[in-house]
């Protein structure tokens, strides 16, 4: 069924042997580029009716040489999927030839010779044949037309033979990608080693500039399918973009911003690739992937980009675990193109661990393929799955996380992510984004649970105190928030006014005004269980005209568990009556409950998987070794051998408490 | 040495820094075990060397108080006065507000001082004198009578000026000019005398001399309200006490001053050290009284009733007459009772007050204290808080009690709110300002409506979270909440584990973060590749 790179090449040669023409020679390379040294070589034509090729060349003779300008894509297409060869002829070339010319080119290959007996023809001595000259041509228009047609022919073999040479490759580069598929049942570790090969082998062809010849083809990566050759794909469409780059001189030409002819290539890769394969081409994907999103970027449409970084990300590596520079770039385009949901899939899932140099240069590299318990074995350094990560970028990436979910309400997980940025451990020094990330803390802590939030336990007191010297109007804010009293608060919000807008927050401090009013009327129903609405403003320090309609609203969107009751007397405003804790409607509220639990159940879990990779990898580290190794030799100076094996352990848990 | 050493390590490992402190240490350390071979010092002084070396006391097991008594310096007698001045400096400038009692309490002044001796009848006298209108001028007459007894001019001054803002005719109020100038010559000669006297004693080193020296100044100094100069002297009595008798008179003596001074602290740590004092088991069994009847009362100015109720109760029934200069046995009974009643709930209230042997001796003195605390332990809160009532005037007018009264009677007053509310599940706000709140029930025309102060006492009690139940005005109800356990605990499982989710998330981020070593450091200019080397700060301290 397969044809090997050998026997390929076998039969071209023996093909043009057939001719016995011995001015023809060709020489062949394996992996590299044929080099041709005679400018002559057989051409194979074939005529789909049957009739005369020269004939209908002539006739139609100024297409056949325009036809020399014809593109290389425009070639007939090599008829590369094996399944095609039980076709009948005719068939098989009706669905292969592509230009308008009834010409067609065609290399022969073995099964090709045995399914359709060639014509062979041309080679420039064999011009002078009476099968390829018309007699009813005038001599001069006929020598005139033989130089022309020599012409055409040598351009024209020079073109198949940079054609015989690219469907040579094509031909490697399918067998080289076919002898991966049939290994797809192989132990993991062969198929490791084959794969490794087949990128190491690309990787050699792009230094070597080979790939180049496909640059400009385009029906070459029609004959990939994504999913089962993602290498080939990949690699190749880098090169075709990178062409188009070069040519345009821009970085983002037509082509590759959204609904050009390489962005939706890039989009069919992107949403379908073999996430096993690109493991080994990180570098390569996140090139890809960056570029994608920087040209929707540029095409002012964040939001094509986003989604498709997105889908990426999460085919490459489902758990979502391991940050990476792309994490930051989805985010912000999220945040750009406004879709805060479409960041959902990759922010739901818990970060805990960054790429990391796994063990010496000296040790084996791991099997990428295997099916690891957590992506953080292969989502290494080593890969390049992620660019060089300094802490502004993940210190970004959980601001930005936290905004999101400010944009859609979630204020509890917003907390979540920006207490992640403001307890980061740090040295003597504080991010500004931290400083930033704690304003918002404090308007969200007030948002969610109505009173100002202490940082985290982990955060370093130093760095506590920079943020309330920083922070200072945020923190007022959020004590006279506490203590209640709506005045108050607007004055201290109107004050700083220009504090607010200078961080960008004022949407926040609006809202904090909004829930100021539903959060002090929910606490009066911890106090009260009915009470006249005409009492209500005295409690809440409000004016009765804009209570009234509150509170309606409030009720109304179920903010607050409560109705209203008309008294009889009318003369008497009505009466707003608490429900009383336990009346909720029973059987939505535990299934909700119990969807809640399974979910916190599962996230645990795989906190609880990460926390042991996390382990495994700290009990790898050079420092934990080395602390280790000082500890015996610290044990043994002090002469008391006993406790050695202790103060190790000791060491061992000094180091986790440094950590944590 | 060795064995201490190794022992050493878990703390001194905690940090970076310790690590590579350690490691001198440990080099230390053998450079000073071979100086302690070659000159034979003692292990222990080598420790207090290597001790001060390293600057950081704390680290060594605290064995250096029992181990070096020597080793504390200076005499502790003089670090006590220093903090006894400090804390003296912080407590006598209280500003107090005045109190003005216009309703007669019930006691006769005569009677009520006569259960005095000492120093305190001057002082109970002024403060009746100046915060009772209708005992005025009586008190302070009786006042201005017993600091002329005394050798005390200024008391006798701030008498006489008191009398004369209240009485200006009075023939008391105006000064005894003669008296106060040959009071004073005599108070100035007689201290330059036993300054004298005790310079030579000093001089003569007879210990048993000096103490007597600093206790006849200490005494006279108290006797003219020099109380300053007055504890000063006594504490320096220490050093020359002899006897486990000397310490406990002088410890009494320094409390007495401090009592007068309104220094608890200071009361507090001496009563501490009466406690620990060896003295004689008769004699120890005799001042247990004294000494617990003024450990109450200082608990009780320090504000922690609960204590101050339990002491109170402990107190033996021996105390009798024998420490009327502070406290009398009707005291103890009403300073028990009204901190129990404010601290205690119902069944701690019977069994340890109305049941207990010893309280009961002192309660039969005050019996309408023993009448409330039954009527709160029956359930009849009205008429217990109207007890208190009638009684608020001569609680004024107690010079210890004074300060305490609005607050113990807060309290109590919300204890039986909230003991009252128990049984029921919903209760009429009627019924309720009925019981605690009559005269709003008389003087207004709707008693349970949300602005009368009853009810916004309530919700005050609701919103401190004293009270858990909800105030339903339209029924006039007071509804307690009732709390659906299966919501309950399926909220607080659900909160719990969210916020474990997230802790652990977080601490596996910093670990994460760490090991990366990515942590936020100032930028010097090496961008963040650092990495390693920030990761290997300790890299010098390896061999």
């Amino acid at each position: 069924m397969h044809h090997g790179a050998t026997s390929k090449l076998y039969c071209v040669r023996h093909c043009l042997r057939l001719r016995g023409d011995e001015r023809q020679v060709m020489r062949y390379e394996r992996h590299q580029m044929l080099r041709i040294r005679s400018m002559t070589c057989q051409i194979i034509s074939y005529n789909l009716s049957g009739r005369n090729v020269v004939g209908q060349g002539k006739r139609d003779e100024s297409k056949v040489w325009r036809g020399v300008s014809i593109p290389l894509s425009d070639l007939p297409t090599f008829p590369g999927s094996p399944n095609n060869h039980h076709n009948s002829p005719t068939s098989h070339f009706s669905t292969n030839i592509h230009i308008p010319t009834t010409v067609g080119f065609l290399l022969q290959t073995s099964y090709q010779t045995s399914l359709l007996p060639p014509l062979l023809f041309s080679s420039s001595s064999n011009l002078e044949s009476p099968s390829y000259c018309n007699p009813d041509t005038t001599k001069a228009k006929e020598s005139r037309n033989r130089t022309h047609l020599c012409a055409f022919v040598a351009k024209l073999s020079c073109a198949l033979l940079s054609y015989l040479a690219r469907m040579t490759l094509l031909s490697d580069i399918i067998s080289a990608s076919a002898h991966l598929h049939s290994s797809n049942h192989l132990p993991s570790d062969e198929y490791d080693r084959r794969i490794r090969e087949l990128v190491e082998y690309f990787r050699r062809l792009q230094t070597t500039k080979a790939l180049e010849s496909f640059a400009n083809d385009e029906s070459f990566l029609d004959r990939f399918d994504p999913a089962i050759d993602s290498i080939p794909f990949l690699f190749v469409l880098r090169v075709q973009i990178q062409k188009v780059q070069e040519l345009n001189a821009d970085l983002y030409p037509a082509d590759i911003r959204p609904s050009g002819k390489l962005w939706t290539r890039a989009a069919h890769f992107l949403t379908s690739f073999d996430g096993v394969q690109v493991r080994y081409a990180g570098r390569e994907w996140r090139l890809l992937v960056e570029l994608v999103g920087q040209a929707s970027q540029a095409a002012s449409t964040p939001l094509l980009g986003a989604t498709l970084v997105k889908d990426a990300m999460l085919r490459l590596d489902p758990s979502c675990a391991v940050f990476t520079s792309t994490h930051l770039l989805l985010v912000r385009l999220c945040l750009q193109a406004k879709a805060y949901s479409c960041a959902l899939p990759v922010l739901n899932k818990r970060i805990c661990h960054f790429p990391i140099s796994l063990g010496r240069p000296s040790s084996e590299p791991s099997v990428l393929c295997a099916d690891h318990g957590s992506s953080v074995s292969f989502m290494t350094e080593a890969s390049e799955v992620s660019s060089k990560i300094s802490y502004r970028d993940y210190l970004q990436y959980f601001l930005y996380g936290g905004m999101v979910y400010m944009a859609l309400k979630e204020w509890r997980k917003a907390l979540h992510f920006l207490g992640i940025v403001i307890s980061m451990p740090s040295t003597s020094s504080v991010s500004l984004i931290m400083v930033e990330a704690y304003k918002k803390w404090v308007l969200v802590g007030l948002l969610e649970k109505g009173k100002l939030c202490p940082p985290p336990s982990m955060t370093t007191p130093h760095v506590v105190k920079v943020y309330q010297s920083l922070a200072r109007p945020y923190i007022i804010l959020a004590h006279t928030f506490e203590r209640g009293d709506l005045k108050k608060l607007n004055a201290e919000i109107d004050a700083a006014m220009g504090v607010w807008s200078a961080d960008k927050n004022l949407g926040l401090v609006a809202q904090v005004v909004a829930v100021f009013f539903s959060q002090t009327v929910i606490k009066l129903g911890k106090t009260f269980a009915a009470l006249t609405m005409a009492d209500l403003p005295k409690q809440v320090s409000l004016c009765a005209e804009v209570t009234g309609p509150a509170v309606s609203s409030l009720i109304m969107s179920r903010a607050l568990n409560a109705t209203l009751v008309q008294t009889k007397d009318h003369a008497e405003s009505s009466m707003l009556r608490f429900s009383s804790i336990h009346s909720l409607p029973r059987l939505s509220h535990e299934l909700d409950l119990q969807s809640q639990l399974k979910q916190e159940m599962k996230l645990m879990e795989t906190l609880v998987i990460n926390l042991g990779e996390t382990n495994n990898n700290l009990g790898l580290s050079d420092e934990y070794v080395d602390t280790l190794h000082k500890g015996q030799v610290w044990s043994g100076s002090s002469e008391v051998n006993p406790t050695g094996g202790e103060t190790g352990l000791e060491m061992d848990e000094d180091l986790m408490g440094d950590m944590s | 040495m060795i064995d201490r050493l190794t022992c050493h390590p878990p703390h001194i490992l905690c940090s970076k820094q310790h690590i590579v402190l350690s490691v001198q240490i440990g080099c230390y350390l053998l450079s000073l075990k071979q100086t302690s071979l070659l000159f034979k010092l003692q292990p222990l002084e080598i420790i207090c060397q290597f001790q001060s070396a390293r600057n950081t006391p704390s680290e060594l097991p605290g064995k250096m108080d029992t181990t070096l008594p020597d080793a504390s310096g200076p005499s502790r007698a003089d670090m006590d006065t220093a903090a006894l001045e400090a804390t003296a400096a912080i407590t006598t400038p209280r500003a107090r507000v005045p109190v003005k009692v216009e309703e007669p309490p019930k006691f006769d002044l005569d009677t009520y001082i006569a259960n005095y001796t000492g120093r305190t009848r001057y002082d109970r006298l002024y403060l009746i004198g100046t915060c009772s209108p209708l005992l005025s001028t009586d008190a302070l007459k009786a006042a201005i009578a017993e600091a002329k007894t005394s050798k005390d001019v200024s008391r006798y001054e701030r008498a006489v000026r008191a009398l004369a803002d209240v009485a200006p005719t009075d023939p008391d109020a105006s000064l005894d000019a003669a008296w106060v100038q040959e009071t004073n010559r005599y108070v100035q000669t007689q201290t330059e005398r036993l300054e004298h006297e005790l310079r030579g004693y000093k001089n003569n080193l007879i210990k048993e001399s000096i103490r007597m020296g600093h206790e006849d100044l200490g005494n006279h100094h108290y006797e003219t309200g020099d109380l300053g100069a007055a504890s000063k002297a006594y504490s320096r009595m220490r050093d020359y006490c002899t006897t486990p008798n000397h310490i406990t008179s002088m410890l009494f003596k320094m409390v007495n001053v401090a009592t007068e001074r309104g220094d608890w602290m200071s009361v507090q740590s001496n009563v501490h050290r009466l406690r620990n004092s060896q003295s004689k088991p008769e004699d120890a069994a005799k001042n247990l009284s004294k000494i617990s009847a003024v450990s109450a009362l200082s608990q009780m100015h320090q504000g922690s009733y609960l204590e101050a109720a339990n002491s109170f109760l402990s107190v033996p029934p021996d105390l009798g007459d024998t420490y009327n200069e502070v406290i009398t046995p009707n005291d103890v009974a009403v300073y028990g009772g009204i901190c129990a009643l404010a601290s205690m709930n119902r069944d701690e209230l019977q069994k340890s007050v109305l049941d207990s042997q010893t309280f009961r001796n002192f309660l039969e003195l005050e019996p309408h204290i023993r009448r409330a605390i039954a009527f709160f332990c029956n359930f009849k809160f009205r008429q217990c808080l109207d007890i208190l009532e009638a009684y608020r005037p001569d609680y004024l007018l107690d010079i210890h009690l004074q300060r305490h009264i609005p607050q113990l009677y807060k309290r109590i007053r919300t204890k039986s709110i909230e003991q009252y509310m128990i049984p029921f599940s919903r209760v009429t706000l009627d019924s309720m300002a009925k019981i605690f709140a009559p005269t709003v029930v008389g003087g207004e025309a709707r008693p349970t409506d949300i602005s009368s102060p009853f009810v916004q006492e309530l919700v005050g009690l609701i919103q401190d979270g004293v009270l858990n139940a909800r105030i339903d005005l339209e029924k006039g109800l007071l509804v307690s909440n009732q709390i659906d356990l299966r919501a309950e605990v399926q909220r607080t499982t659900l909160e719990s584990l969210r916020e474990f989710n997230e802790e652990a998330h977080l601490r596996i981020l910093h670990a994460a973060v760490l090991q990366a070593g990515l942590d936020v450091k100032p930028e010097m200019g090496e961008g963040p590749g650092l990495g390693k080397g920030g990761r290997f700060p300790r890299g010098p301290g390896r061999d």
